[in-house]
């Protein structure tokens, strides 16, 4: 297959900027790619060459790229720098030179998807002596046989930036169209595989068949089956989980799915990030504990702070493992890893079993250590045990219950009600940040407040609720402005439904917890979400949250209603009102 | 088995290190009649073309085609290490998949490389209408290309009835090598039409730095044309020639 072919679908993707046009474009793709370049394409496609899950850099920086282009077109790096004042894109850049290039070669030799994707691929290969120049000379290979509009995607590919906006979450509606399956099927095949170069080419060769073949296997994570808030409390879990549910003391840790292949531990955050480096601690005491060879399995990596005996923020314990470095970080804050969930072992997949069985599972093959736990679990119907228990967690420091469905299977990667969440304070919300305005005075030279959005689950894109300037600590201002300042952009983000005027724009990447007061209809419907947040509050950045994941416009509108029929309740009642302002003045 | 005996080490020398300039990695052909290799570099602007048949060698012993992939840059670290009087031997093993080079002088020194497998591509063959060709003292082509480095990175190469003359210009001022019929340098010139065009001269460098400055270069030219280098090797037995695609001239 001609790369031709895939850059110009970039570029098509580039110019159009609707959701469903863009789908139009990946669909027809995917439909002229045949099945034994899927996954190579599809992987091109999201700017990668190994599933997101893998982290791989190509160790090739701007000024090597640079070097690339300069051997490609002929021209001499002074030459590019300048032009690369004008255009500001390396990407354009490399366009424009290749269409007056000053090098001729001896043969144009047509460049083909494979060869770009194996060029790139073995770039984060090439080490030792000499590789600079190799790997420079692999990326001048693939350009020289270059056309003008290859070059560009090309380049923009090896710098890790195609600015074409095509978001892992596209590719489901673009798959199901393309292979004529059901987004819910394509959904639930990238749940159990993490990898949509694996379903399109499943899609592909065998449309809902091939996708139902499609399993879990070990090494590769799994999407984490998430729970949902209960906002009605108790009387919510009982009622939706038909008078009996387990609970679990709901840990501020890390969620982590175990994998274990005989020796071979592996760590995976809930996105699909691996960690294994990060907790070497861990690795034995899971080695000895999972008497499975081969096992996945679900739970919490919790840091105790070793002076209270309480668990510390997550969010501490990472920045730490990365300040001082993993050897100190390990004696001063152990961490402890509680298991809940078994999603296999051996041989067997028990996602489909109920919880009953799955926890029944899970007890048989760990053989709990002081570092590995199976976490503590109470299964009932009454009120008084469930209040006990939320009583004893809370001294404990934790932040709440979890109650599970006992008959509900694993459901990877949904939030559906049969996992709750049960929590005695005010709820936050995650927002993701889309732009950004500069402080006066004292924050002068700081971002001094963020605008914040929501996602719209019609549409995928995020639309602003709040602009949010409390809550940072001097630390935090100084900290997310060098943060954001990485990622600005100049016009918002394509993704991004956003009518006020800000200093930067951002990529919707970061997502802040946000608490605040209440919800209510925005004045003037200056934010894009139509409703708005009532002094709005940053609590702190949500690293282990994706843009896709955070909350929905769609959400806050039933906080809305649901608020606005307590308010109605508290006139005729007039106490609980009061309550209520009295914890959020609390937080 | 596969054997192959040279009297002395010098050609093998001088065409490895020529060619390892270029390319990384080489498959040889070794046929009954010779040993040949086609290669471009990564990014497509120069092609070596080498060839050296079974009367160049002291002992010749290759009954069937077989091909043989190696990491030039370190067969060229070995070549680097061998006296150019010693005699050379390369042998296939094939049970471990190696090439072993022998040197023999006053010593017997041994070593072996390890075999690659690399994608054969076929070459096509340019047909290229050269208009005008020389032989050129090596020594002259050198001293021109490192007083070009100077100036600036691309070389005009010209042939007309009255010589040779290779010009530089950039910003940081001219250079300009001029070799006129009668001159000592000069050993050859036929010229159907006048030719010219501009190089690399990085590449130029490359191809000709391995070459000793007494043997002559013969140089083929066409107006924007690749220009070819032919290099005498095996006293005029071989080929190791190079093509270079030509820059476009700013207007």
């Amino acid at each position: 297959m001609r790369y031709a072919v895939l850059a110009e679908a970039f570029e098509k993707l580039e110019k159009t900027p609707s959701y469903l046009g863009k789908n139009a474009v990946i669909a027809e793709l995917l439909k002229k790619t045949p099945v034994e370049e899927m996954e190579r394409v599809v992987l091109l496609l999201l700017g990668r060459t190994c599933p997101a899950y893998v982290s791989k850099e190509t160790g090739v920086g701007l000024q090597q790229l640079k070097k690339a282009v300069a051997k490609a077109s002929g021209y001499s790096s002074s030459e590019i720098d300048k032009l690369m004042k004008q255009i500001g894109d390396l990407g354009e850049v490399a366009r424009n030179l290749l269409e007056k290039k000053k090098q001729v070669t001896l043969f144009a030799e047509p460049l083909t998807v494979k060869k770009v994707f194996e060029n790139v691929k073995a770039l984060p290969e090439i080490t030792g002596e000499g590789s600079v120049d190799r790997k420079i000379a692999a990326i001048a290979e693939l350009l020289t046989s270059s056309t003008p509009l290859e070059a560009k995607y090309v380049t923009r590919t090896v710098l890790g930036d195609l600015r074409v906006g095509v978001a892992e979450g596209r590719l489901r509606d673009a798959i199901a169209s393309a292979f004529n399956v059901s987004p819910d099927s394509v959904e639930h095949a990238y749940m159990l595989t993490t990898d949509y170069a694996v379903v399109a080419k499943a899609a592909a060769a065998g449309r809902e068949r091939g996708l139902e073949k499609l399993g879990l296997s070990v090494g590769h994570p799994v999407n984490p089956m998430l729970a949902q808030r209960a906002e009605g409390g108790v009387d919510e879990v009982l009622k939706r989980m038909k008078g009996e549910a387990a609970f679990e003391i709901k840990l501020d840790g890390i969620r982590i799915q175990v994998h274990k292949d005989g020796e071979k531990i592996q760590l995976f955050t809930r996105r699909m990030e691996d960690y294994t480096s990060m907790f070497p601690d861990l690795i034995d005491p899971l080695r000895q504990t999972l008497k499975s060879k081969r096992a996945i399995v679900d739970g919490e990596l919790v840091a105790i702070d070793p002076r209270t005996g309480k668990p510390m923020p997550f969010q501490e314990v990472l920045k730490r493992r990365r300040k001082y470095g993993i050897k100190e970080a390990i004696e001063q804050i152990p961490v402890e890893m509680y298991l809940f969930d078994v999603l296999m072992s051996d041989g067997d997949a028990w996602l489909d079993e109920s919880y009953t069985k799955r926890r029944e599972v899970l007890e048989r093959i760990v053989k709990p250590s002081d570092k590995v736990i199976v976490v503590e679990q109470l299964v009932t119907g009454k009120r008084e045990e469930i209040q006990e228990f939320m009583s004893k967690v809370l001294a404990m420091g934790h932040e709440g219950l979890l109650a599970k469905d006992l008959g509900a299977n694993y459901r990877a990667g949904r939030r559906e009600f049969v996992w709750l969440k049960l929590k005695p304070t005010l709820e936050t919300l995650d927002l993701v940040v889309v732009g950004g305005l500069y402080g006066k005075g004292k924050r002068a030279g700081f971002f001094g407040s963020y605008l914040l959005a929501a996602r719209d689950e019609k549409s995928g894109c995020f639309l602003t609720v709040t602009k949010c300037g409390s809550g940072y600590t001097d630390e935090d201002l100084k900290e997310l402005t060098g943060l954001f300042k990485k990622i600005q952009l100049k016009k918002p983000h394509p993704d991004v439904g956003i009518e006020i005027e800000c200093d930067a724009y951002f990529s919707p990447r970061i997502v802040f917890e946000t608490s605040f007061e209440e919800v209510q209809i925005s004045p003037e419907l200056k934010h894009t979400g139509r409703y708005g947040l009532r002094f709005p509050r940053y609590v702190r950045i949500r690293e282990d949250r994706r843009a896709e994941e955070i909350n929905t416009v769609q959400e806050i509108a039933k906080i809305y209603e649901e608020q606005e029929k307590r308010k109605a309740k508290v006139h005729g009642r007039g106490l609980t009102q009061q309550r209520q302002k009295r914890k959020v003045e609390k937080r | 088995m596969v054997k192959l005996r040279m009297a002395d080490s010098k050609g093998w020398k001088t065409c490895v290190s020529a060619m390892a300039s270029l390319i990384e990695e080489a498959t040889f052909k070794l046929t009954p009649e010779g040993v040949k290799m086609k290669a471009m570099d990564p990014s497509h602007v120069a092609l070596v073309d080498f060839e050296l048949p079974a009367e160049a060698f002291a002992e010749y012993g290759v009954k069937q085609t077989v091909s043989i992939g190696a990491d030039l840059a370190e067969m060229n670290k070995i070549m680097a290490r061998a006296k150019a009087e010693d005699e050379f031997t390369m042998e296939l093993d094939e049970e471990k998949n190696r090439l072993v080079l022998t040197f023999k002088g006053t010593s017997t020194r041994k070593f072996s490389l390890p075999l690659i497998d690399i994608s054969e591509a076929e070459l096509p063959e340019p047909k290229l209408q050269f208009t005008a060709t020389a032989d050129i003292a090596a020594g002259v082509i050198q001293d021109g290309l490192r007083d070009a480095e100077i100036v600036g990175d691309n070389v005009r190469c010209e042939l007309k009835e009255e010589g040779f003359s290779m010009l530089t210009e950039s910003d940081t001022g001219a250079t300009e090598l001029k070799l006129q019929k009668g001159d000592a340098g000069l050993l050859k010139l036929s010229v159907k039409q006048p030719a010219r065009a501009m190089f690399n001269i990085k590449y130029l460098i490359d191809m000709t730095k391995a070459v000793s400055s007494a043997d002559a270069i013969t140089i083929n030219l066409g107006t924007n044309l690749p220009i070819q280098l032919d290099f005498p090797i095996a006293k005029g037995k071989g080929r190791l020639r190079f093509l270079l695609a030509p820059r476009i001239e700013a207007e």
